[in-house]
């Protein structure tokens, strides 16, 4: 395990002193081998700056990244901020039952199972830099395993809680349903408020990275929930490869947060691989919130579906960028996004950039997006009947929020989990509304 | 010939027709009064040789004044304008534009030292559009570049009177310069400022040509006003400057460009067009664009409207190499209204990334986009839009449609639209789908006898229409043909 380098910064951090750390640890030389290479990339790319097309609007560079202090804390089970929920499989090394541990007791006990997924999710040369800085740094993360031919009844979690003295914390999970299995995944990213943050202040950046391997035949349905409280500033690339076949159901919520920016890539990588995701971005007071979407399509038949909602109150900004790509191999493939915003309130600012880029012909592509606020008759519709109007608009935002979880099919165990979640928070973060707020909503 | 009316066709002059090496061109001078000096507008001073140089310094910029014998005030313009064109980068968005050297390009020929082309060095692809376009034959030589003017002086003359007595001015910019200095000075750079971006400020600073269409208050303008018709007819410069005011209640229709493909040997041509329909006003723009294969097309074009106006771009993009062509619309005033509709058909080599953009910015204004892009063989053709609603823009309401149709395995179609929205009294859409010409759309139409290669034709015309019936009807005529013949072999 590498020990702790207090206090260091990343500014400071050298190829030589991450070297050092490696080698005093008791991590397998590959691991060490690709932290070092990542590092490398990380230092050649730097943070993505104002002229990058994928980071408009949302200022990377201002955040003082670079001189949060950074500590490891890989493989200190004492310190680990990973929480696992689900079957325990200590002691049940082989077998058909899944696998969910830490990523420092994974890389101990099946290295080669582990090293066939860690860090696959991108080549080297196309390693976004912070996904790079993620993986040389890494503090952590879950390793979970769903093994050929399982059916899971229960879904597997992972939880994350922010370690205080640790300001850049880099989360790394890995998810694998191998082939023909079955079963669901909980991730979750949640922080408490320290009693003595200061309005504004932000002292932790948490950059995680999240890959989902779904083989041939399997269906996973993944949950990836960020409940933050409102000091964390957080950037989250999650990464999932379908292969023929493959089907992923993935349900999304982001809230909290004081700045929360997350990718979502799905690439459908094998004939008749499938997608679906639906997500919410809750932006309420001040928040800045970006959100990322890219549905790749390279294979025949593949199919890929998102509906992603943002519901904006107080003062919040939201940023929604939706790509779909289809390369020349992905004959017949079919692909539909959907984004729709809903802004309560004159304080919010919502931006949606839903792009297409398609180099094969034969096939079915189209998206919408829509940025608009309640209807009149929606809320008259129940002030009619005895409903307060701030009861009415919160009524109908939750209406919002379980049309939108809905569109991904039935509703499950994981999407009503979700729905709970996103509501308490909305709801939580409402009755913090500000007195010139109440005075608007009065008028008729 | 033609009678009177489908002179509504836009001929554009012989266009910097230029000798095969770099040899010095010699000034022309014919001995009557109808010499092309005088043609086209230039006054000069004295008699000299010019030898056109490549590149461009601020001495150069000093010279295009000095020989258009400029008011102080815009040879400023000009200067500021290099300077920043100097420091500002090249986009890193869009198309791929490494390929221009700036060092490389003419930036100013006065059209009396223009050379000829031969009628045997039009190229035989030119020659067969023409004839399949029904071109007649005076015609063909001008716009291909070899054959003098082409002007239908008598039916001119006649509209002129006419436009004359209502007190709508249309000239070309540099006589408006000269002649209405005023209205110029007011409206010069004011939507579009020299440093809105690397292309606006080089036209700024070397700008010549385009149009200055004047229509004062209440005036209805009948007949579209034809870039063709302007009184010294040089339509289709390099870095054109097209400026027209539309006073309180009036209309105006103003038609450029052409559907026939039309040679120019300059690669690079950045023109910047600034439309101000004031309140109650209503102005169409339409452009039809089909430059050749060499040509970068990099336009900046923008409108305001205020209150109650309307501004109409509607767009249609056929040539050139590259095009990035953004018509917008800044809605300034309530209830003012925006409709961009846009058409692009991409082939081989080429990549056009055109689109529209509209700025809401005050109350109850209204915007209306409808994009319909073709790729076909190895071209690429996409839609890059904004819709942008300030704070404050209440009732704000848009919508926008984007279509992409791909024929071909190896085409490709982007789509890129921005939605950026701060009021939350709005209402904003959009949608947009691509797909291929339907497998069940070619049977139906195949069942009933009719040929893949008509059919998949008639499903383009199909797709396209809701553009091509807003053209005055010989421009949506010529161009169903012209598709017709890009079609060809393009299914299969």
């Amino acid at each position: 395990m590498i020990t702790p380098t207090a206090g260091r910064s990343l500014r400071d951090l050298t190829g030589s002193m991450l070297h050092d750390a490696i080698l005093r640890s008791d991590e397998p030389g590959w691991l060490g081998q690709m932290r070092a290479l990542m590092f490398d990339r990380f230092r050649d790319r730097g943070l993505p700056g104002e002229f990058d097309e994928q980071w408009r609007g949302t200022d990377l560079r201002s955040m003082g990244l670079l001189d949060l202090p950074i500590r490891f804390s890989y493989g200190d089970q004492n310190a680990s901020p990973i929480v696992l929920d689900g079957i325990d499989a200590a002691g049940s090394r082989s077998g058909p039952l899944p696998w969910v541990a830490t990523l420092s007791d994974s890389v101990r006990s099946f290295p080669e199972l582990v090293r066939s997924y860690l860090f696959g999710a991108y080549t080297l040369d196309a390693t976004p830099s912070l996904v790079a800085l993620n993986n040389a740094c890494l503090t952590d993360g879950a390793f979970v395993h769903l093994p050929a031919g399982h059916r899971s009844t229960r879904p597997l979690g992972v939880s994350f809680q922010p370690d205080r003295l640790s300001q850049l914390a880099c989360p790394h999970n890995v998810v694998v349903a191998a082939e023909g299995s079955r079963g669901g995944v909980i991730e979750e990213f949640r922080s408490h408020q320290p009693a003595d943050a200061v309005e504004g202040e932000s002292r932790i950046f948490a950059n995680a990275v999240t890959e989902v391997f779904v083989a041939p035949g399997a269906r996973l349905d993944m949950l990836t929930l960020i409940d933050w409280d409102d000091t964390i500033r957080s950037c989250h690339r999650a990464v999932a490869h379908v292969a023929d076949g493959g089907r992923l159901r993935w349900a999304l919520g982001t809230a909290g947060g004081r700045m929360v920016r997350v990718d979502m890539e799905v690439s459908l990588d094998g004939p008749g691989a499938e997608s679906h995701i639906v997500g919410l971005g809750l932006g309420t007071k001040g928040r800045h919130i970006d959100h990322r979407t890219v549905q790749h399509h390279s294979c025949a038949e593949t199919t890929s579906r998102i509906n992603f909602g943002t519901l904006l109150t107080g003062d919040s900004k939201s940023i929604y960028r939706g790509m779909i790509r289809m390369e020349p191999g992905a004959f017949k493939a079919d692909a539909y996004q959907k984004n729709d915003n809903l802004i309560l309130g004159e304080g919010p600012r919502a931006q949606a950039i839903p792009m297409l880029e398609i180099l094969a012909d034969d096939v079915k592509c189209s998206h919408g997006s829509t940025v608009g606020r309640l209807r009149d008759e929606d809320i008259f519709y129940m002030t009619s009947r005895g409903i307060p109007e701030i009861e009415a608009r919160d009524l109908i935002a939750e209406g919002f929020i379980r049309r939108l979880l809905a569109a991904g099919g039935k509703e499950s165990e994981l999407t009503q989990r979700l729905f709970t979640m996103l509501t308490e928070r909305f709801r939580r973060d409402a009755a913090a509304r500000t007195e010139s707020e109440e005075l608007v909503e009065t008028e008729p | 010939m033609r009678d009177s009316h489908s002179a509504g066709r836009n001929r554009p002059p012989a266009h910097n027709a230029r000798g095969a090496g770099n040899e010095p061109l010699t000034v022309r001078r014919d001995a009557d009064l109808e010499s092309d000096d005088y043609r086209y507008g230039f006054h000069v001073p004295e008699d000299y040789v010019y030898r056109s140089r490549k590149g461009l310094t601020a001495e150069r910029v000093e010279e295009i004044s000095r020989m258009k014998g400029e008011p102080g005030w815009m040879l400023e313009k000009r200067l500021e304008a290099y300077a920043l064109f100097k420091r500002k980068p090249m986009p890193t968005w869009g198309a791929d534009l490494s390929a221009i050297d700036f060092d490389e390009i003419y930036y100013f020929i006065k059209p009396s030292e223009k050379q000829e082309r031969s009628w045997d060095d039009v190229p035989d692809k030119i020659k067969e559009t023409f004839e399949r376009l029904g071109v007649p034959e005076a015609e063909r030589k001008f716009l291909a570049g070899s054959g003098a003017q082409f002007e239908s002086e008598s039916v001119y003359h006649n509209l002129k009177e006419e436009w004359e007595d209502l007190g709508v001015i249309f000239t070309d910019m540099d006589t408006a310069l000269r002649e209405h200095p005023e209205i110029v000075r007011r409206h010069f750079g004011r939507l579009i400022p020299a440093g809105d971006n690397k292309f606006a400020a080089l036209n700024t600073a070397v700008w010549s040509g385009g149009s200055f269409v004047y229509v004062p208050e209440g005036v209805t303008v009948d007949i579209p006003l034809q870039a063709y018709f302007r009184i010294n007819a040089k339509n289709m410069g390099q870095f054109e400057r097209t400026l027209i005011v539309c006073e309180p209640g009036s209309y105006v229709h103003y038609v450029e460009g052409c559907t026939a493909p039309t040679y120019s040997a300059d690669s690079l041509h950045a023109a910047v067009v600034e439309v101000v329909a004031l309140e109650g006003a209503r102005v169409r723009y339409t452009t039809i664009q089909n430059w050749s294969r060499n040509v970068y097309n990099l336009v900046t074009k923008r409108a305001a409207a205020y209150e109650g106006a309307t501004v109409e771009w509607v767009d249609g993009n056929l040539g050139s190499k590259i095009t990035m062509k953004y018509p917008s619309v800044y809605l300034l005033g309530q209830n003012a209204h925006a409709e961009i509709l846009s058409v692009a058909l991409a082939g081989d080599g080429q990549h056009i990334d055109a689109g529209a953009k509209a700025i809401h910015a005050a109350p109850g204004t209204t915007s209306s986009i409808v994009s319909k892009s073709i790729s076909k063989g190895e071209g690429r053709a996409g839609y890059r839009g904004l819709v942008h609603v300030e704070p404050g823009a209440e009732g704000a309401r848009s919508n926008v449609r984007c279509d992409a149709l791909i024929l071909g395995e190896k085409a490709r179609s982007d789509t890129y639209p921005y939605m950026d929205v701060g009021e939350e009294q709005s209402n904003i859409e959009h949608e947009a789908t691509v797909s291929k010409v339907g497998d069940e759309q070619l049977f139906y139409l195949r069942s009933r006898g009719i040929s893949e290669d008509e059919a998949a034709l008639m499903i383009v015309n199909g797709f396209i229409e809701p553009i091509v019936k807003e053209l005055p009807m010989e421009y949506a005529v010529e161009l169903n043909r012209l598709i017709d013949m890009e079609m060809e072999g393009s299914i299969g």
